[in-house]
């Protein structure tokens, strides 16, 4: 019995290796919720209009809300003259547009369908999952190797994450982008493949993409900056080392550059909503603590609007008399002295976007369609095992997720040692790697409550999980493959 | 601050503050108070809209239920006397006039009130005003009603009335500027029929439109306007609202503030500093009407949130003895259904300002 169990697995692993294994399931799994009607995804939550409409695609007339509730699989594309701006400058366009393409040539010229959407960022992101598996697990094919496969199916096909894929949001680029640019730098780190430019290249342009995704993601330009020093550890590479330097900088000029691209109105949300959202909040009665800040007191009674009502203001947030009277004196610099006054308030906001790390799934809004006999804004349960017991089990504190960053780096720094000792690069580009992913778990938290307190703080905090499933992905797979401090026996790197 | 500088505040929220307004209460309506209301475009290049709306919000004043029409809109059938005590023909802009014959044949056919405002009288209407009508050309004339004076805007052509009926009545007058002056009626009424030459939103000739109107209508009132302090929220300078109300009281002119509340953080202390001079703009003599807020959004769609969040308000004022006597909104709120029956059924009293430039309905009916 056990014999023949392990004549069928010999047959199984020569044919099917852990990386296609893993690619297989994945595919299987999401595709099932993604594509088989009735299809699942993410409904509107208002902020769809503004990465469709550049991109000439519009809403078709309902006598229901599109907004919330359900997903909304069809919309028109538009016949002539485009008259709307680009109101957000995002590399999200180039996904988008290639779904356009597909839809114009496979569906209608005149009616765009969300599954082109998802198929985009669904053959990207097998692709990167293959790449991924493989670069960890490369070239072994024993059993343990399939056991990491599935666990990185479990966390990476779940569907938390992957019903994003149907939808509007830019998330799904930045996950698809993240996991490229994980599987480059730990395919070079373990010599996976025997040129090393094609990985390069693939880091620095979903690095460049990435940052470019999103306006919030200016700052990880830095993270990602630091990765890349990994990269000039490389051997036989003085001539590259140069073009590597180029690629740095252009990751930290389209960091610069996306920041710059922000518009005034965007900013005078985000300066609005770090203070209804932040600065009011976590505390008692905040009336006297901005009053000591210079800001009329009585603007203390807009804790927890938004900049865009969702029904009706008191007070439109954009009307002239705010801008005056608050926003002009909100600035950065006022920001950052009241939490250094603050500084137990500002704990409590970083322990609220602490909790929401394991938020992935968005819960204002459905996942279901219209006429699929399902509730307004019901949650689709299939495949979340792996985030629901993240989500019910990881310590929402701040300092925790700072102790785990520590441990990290502190662990992969004795690797990063002993490797710049013997001359070897595979733990001195991982070192990098951590580092860098680590440091978007410290600082994205602070950079999102200063930059726009707690509204769509899940949301800004979607990189963090992310970050916290790869690492804990390369540290077991350096576990299994004994390579955690010790690269010399790694069979893939000789 | 010194003394010149409130004044100065003074004057510029005055300016910038007061409305005509005309408080009135409401009451359950029957078929003997509804006005249909046709205009043959709302002329939005010039932004002429505004005329109807102050229209509407005048008529809803003399408690009268008016249903709003462009003339495309209007059905064979739709004017009866069944129906309505009176229509009112609008014409706002020149150029486009009434051009529905079915809606001409049926208000030719109906018995009840006939207001025509604008161009474009009929021979029919000319007949049952029982005057002749001249079309004059590019005058500035000068309005005038009792001692009231008022220099109109330039206008390229208006028509006015030549010959008066003896028995007819007439309500302010027009005269040219030139050296042989001529006079013509403003505002005229031969029996059911009146005829205004045109209709304006602010100033002396809202006034007298509405004295008209409201005889043509058999409505008795006196129609004064009101100061009222506009646009006070919670964030509002309340040292100065203050002052200002103290002002107001020491000069013994009466005033009403209109002002928005919060529907959360009402434990707060900021909302007792406010409620706290609402307080004293009551012991000052001032009335307190309740504005409505800003539509953001269509999402409402059933009025359940406006109609929480006037709970709250009222609550949460009632609470710290601040007692609105009534509420107060842009004129759109009147003609929207859902806003309408959510919020402005909250009182007896209603204050209908001009619409902002932000105008949201959540579900239009244009049947106050």
């Amino acid at each position: 019995m056990k014999k023949f169990f392990k004549t069928c697995f010999i047959n199984f692993s020569k044919w099917v290796s852990p990386a296609l294994f893993g690619t297989i399931l994945v595919a299987l799994i999401s595709g099932f919720i993604l594509f088989v009607p009735p299809i699942h995804g993410l409904a509107d939550n208002g902020d769809f209009y503004r990465s469709i409409l550049s991109n000439g695609i519009y809403r078709l007339p309902t006598s229901y809300s599109q907004y919330s509730d359900y997903v909304i699989p069809k919309f028109g594309i538009m016949q002539y003259f485009n008259e709307n701006n680009v109101s957000v400058l995002s590399s999200q366009t180039l996904f988008i547009q290639l779904a356009l393409i597909l839809n114009k040539l496979f569906y209608s010229k005149s009616i765009f369908t969300i599954q082109f959407m998802g198929l985009v960022y669904y053959l990207f992101y097998l692709g990167g999952i293959y790449l991924l598996i493989n670069a960890l697990v490369h070239p072994f094919r024993k059993l343990k190797h399939y056991f990491l496969a599935l666990l990185i199916v479990l966390i990476f096909a779940d569907s938390a994450y992957t019903l994003y894929f149907n939808s509007f949001f830019a998330e799904p680029g930045m996950l698809v982008l993240m996991v490229y640019i994980c599987a480059a730098i730990l395919s070079l780190a373990r010599n996976v493949y025997s040129k090393r430019w094609p990985m390069i290249t693939l880091f620095f342009v979903s690095t460049v993409l990435l940052v470019t995704n999103k306006q919030q993601n200016a700052p990880l330009a830095l993270s990602f900056g630091v990765v890349a020093i990994g990269i000039m550890f490389l051997p036989h590479f003085k001539a590259r080392r140069m073009a590597t330097a180029l690629g740095i900088i252009i990751v930290l000029l389209s960091g610069v550059g996306i920041y710059k691209s922000i518009g005034s109105e965007i900013v005078g949300a985000n300066t609005f909503q770090t203070f209804s959202h932040g600065t009011l909040l976590e505390t008692g009665d905040p009336t006297k603590k901005i009053e000591r800040g210079g800001v009329d007191g009585q603007f203390a009674l807009m804790r927890n609007e938004n900049y865009y009502s969702k029904d009706y203001a008191t007070l439109d947030p954009s009307s002239p008399y705010v801008e005056k009277h608050l926003m002009n004196k909100t600035g950065f610099g006022w920001i950052i002295r009241y939490y250094a006054a603050n500084l137990k308030q500002f704990n409590n906001l970083l322990d609220l976007a602490a909790k929401d790390i394991t938020a992935v799934q968005p819960r204002a809004v459905g996942d279901f369609v219209r006429n699929s006999n399902h509730k307004p804004g019901e949650q689709v349960k299939y495949f979340t095992f792996y985030s629901s017991l993240v989500g019910a089990f990881f310590p929402g504190k701040y300092a925790f997720d700072c102790l785990l960053a520590i441990g990290f780096i502190a662990v992969y720094s004795v690797g990063l040692y002993l490797d710049f000792k013997s001359n070897r690069y595979m733990g001195i580009l991982r070192f990098f790697l951590i580092f860098g992913l680590m440091t978007i778990v410290i600082f994205v938290p602070i950079v999102s409550i200063v930059g726009d307190g707690d509204a769509d703080l899940a949301k800004h905090l979607f990189l963090i999980p992310i970050s916290l499933n790869m690492s804990l992905l390369v540290f077991v797979s350096d576990l299994i493959n004994h390579t955690l401090w010790n690269t010399k026996g790694d069979k893939a790197s000789v | 601050m010194s003394k010149r500088r409130i004044l100065l505040i003074f004057v510029l929220l005055a300016i910038f503050a007061i409305d005509l307004a005309f408080p009135q209460s409401v009451e359950a309506s029957d078929t003997s108070n509804r006005v249909l209301l046709v205009y043959d475009s709302k002329n939005d290049v010039k932004n002429d809209k505004v005329n109807i709306d102050a229209l509407q919000r005048s008529l809803t004043s003399m408690n009268l239920r008016v249903k709003t029409l462009q003339q495309s809109d209007y059905k064979k059938g739709m004017l009866s006397n069944k129906k309505y005590l009176g229509v009112i023909t609008m014409v706002n802009w020149r150029q486009v006039g009434l051009t529905n014959q079915t809606f001409i044949r049926d208000r030719d056919n109906f018995s009840g009130i006939k207001l025509h405002i604008g161009e474009g009288l009929t021979s029919t209407e000319i007949k049952q005003l029982d005057s002749q009508v001249e079309k004059i050309y590019q005058q500035q004339l000068i309005l005038s009603d009792g001692h009231d004076k008022e220099t109109l805007p330039f206008k390229q052509s208006i028509t006015v009335v030549t010959k008066v009926n003896k028995s007819a009545k007439q309500i302010g007058l027009l005269s040219t500027q030139q050296a042989n002056q001529k006079r013509y009626p403003f505002g005229y009424i031969n029996g059911k029929q009146g005829y205004l030459p045109f209709f304006s939103n602010e100033g002396l000739s809202l006034m007298v439109q509405t004295k008209m109107i409201a005889q043509l209508f058999n409505r008795i009132g006196k129609y004064q306007p009101l100061l009222t302090i506009t646009n006070v929220t919670p964030y509002t300078n309340l040292a100065t609202l203050d002052k200002l109300s103290l002002f107001l009281y020491k000069k013994e002119i009466p005033f009403a503030v209109s002002m928005t509340s919060v529907s959360d953080n009402a434990e707060m202390k900021a909302f007792d500093r406010f409620t706290a001079v609402l307080r004293n703009v009551e012991n000052r003599g001032g009335i307190i009407f309740l504005q409505t807020p800003t539509v953001s959004s269509g999402i409402d769609s059933d009025g359940q949130i406006i109609n929480k969040n006037f709970l709250t308000y009222i609550v949460s004022l009632a609470r710290q003895q601040v007692f609105p006597v009534g509420i107060s909104s842009e004129g759109f709120w009147n003609q929207d259904k859902i806003l309408r029956t959510n919020s402005l059924k909250f009182a007896d009293h209603w204050l209908l300002l001009p619409n902002g430039e932000k105008v949201n309905y959540v579900n239009e009916d244009n049947d106050a």
